[in-house]
């Protein structure tokens, strides 16, 4: 599974993107955040407030319940702010 | 037809407008919207000496493609340019270009009102400002998200496709949840630690309004259960349900109570009538 930061995500965990390989008990962007969090102490500081992480899954915004599957691209960045 | 550019490099505003009605005359007006960096933007009160633009290159044109479709969708368009720019940009320079073209300017200026509202909201960009002070990454702000969001709520034009639009006068079209979702660019992630059921508010033509037990938020398919649908919000939990109709029709503990009591028996009935139509 691609994991994609952006904006102070990628600062926080300290790079763009990473492969992992969760537990396959890992169904959901939030089982994904849950295991990502144990990871490591970057990992657990750049998700410690969730309330302010946006995900997409394969290019497409995904809630908490979205399901994310091997080979699938997930992206972390905080709420969009552009235009 | 629309033209979507995400680039580094400036654009020509007079040459992006003459290319929308060049060669054409059934075109009655054309709206422009043109972003700038501004100088004194900073929230630590410090002057902003530089911004920079980060963006999801696999997710930004398609991100831009859904939201350009969603106006097209809505409003008679004629031609449609979204241009964002990436990249380190210094004060007074161009950010984002919109504009659109139709036979009459209320679809031109509304669709343009649109997709710059949709764009801060929906469309994977963020912005570092660059201070005397240091770097910091702009906050989205609430409002963005309720400029977007009245889209999904009041509607702003008819658009010529939607049901009935030939004889629903003022009525908002059917937008549904789609809009509030992009408003909020995908829900919080913090929303998986409140499990609960999830209800979706529906707004019918003629003043209806409902409660639906419901976890997707697919606005065709309720369009198509619900005669007289004119949109939705939601899925929302019961709590969020019931603040949403406090603070847009005043608080009452009458409605509060039924909605609960709704809310916390999963043996009744998936619809619940707020307020007769």
């Amino acid at each position: 599974m691609k994991l994609l930061y952006f904006a102070w995500m990628r600062q926080k965990i300290g790079r763009a993107e990473e492969e992992v390989a969760p537990p396959p008990d890992v169904a959901t962007v939030a089982q994904l955040v849950a295991w990502l969090r144990t990871q490591s102490p970057a990992h657990e500081a750049a998700f410690a407030d969730t309330r302010l992480v946006r995900c997409a899954v394969n290019q497409d915004f995904a809630g908490p319940d979205a399901p994310v599957r091997m080979g699938d691209e997930v992206a972390f960045f905080p709420p969009v702010t552009g235009g | 037809m629309a033209r979507i550019a995400v680039q580094e490099a400036d654009f020509d505003v007079a040459a992006e407008v003459a290319a929308l009605s060049a060669g054409r005359s059934d075109i009655g007006g054309i709206a422009l919207f043109v972003g700038t960096v501004r100088a004194d933007k900073s929230a630590d009160g410090a002057p902003v000496r530089a911004m920079t633009l980060e963006h999801y290159p696999a997710m930004t044109e398609r991100a831009l493609g859904a939201i350009v479709a969603e106006a097209q969708a809505r409003w008679p368009l004629l031609g449609c340019t979204v241009i964002h720019r990436v990249g380190r940009l210094l004060p007074g320079e161009n950010i984002v270009l919109v504009a659109t073209a139709s036979a009459h300017r209320q679809a031109a200026l509304d669709a343009a009102a649109f997709l710059i509202d949709w764009l801060k909201t929906g469309a994977p960009f963020w912005k570092h400002e660059e201070t005397e002070a240091g770097g910091r990454w702009v906050e989205a702000r609430e409002s963005d998200d309720a400029a977007a969001l009245r889209w999904a709520r009041a509607g702003a034009a008819a658009p010529v496709n939607a049901p009935d639009a030939a004889t629903a006068g003022s009525t908002p079209p059917p937008i549904g949840v789609a809009a509030a979702q992009a408003a909020r660019a995908g829900a919080a992630l913090s929303e998986a630690e409140h499990k609960g059921p999830r209800f979706v508010i529906l707004f019918l033509r003629g003043g209806g309004l409902w409660l639906e037990r419901r976890a997707d938020n697919d606005w065709h398919a309720l369009q198509q259960s619900w005669p007289g649908y004119r949109t939705s919000l939601g899925p929302w939990l019961a709590e969020d349900v019931i603040a949403w109709l406090d603070e847009e029709y005043g608080p009452s503990a009458a409605r509060a109570a039924r909605s609960r009591a709704f809310a916390a028996d999963p043996a009744a009935p998936t619809r619940l009538e707020i307020a007769p139509g």
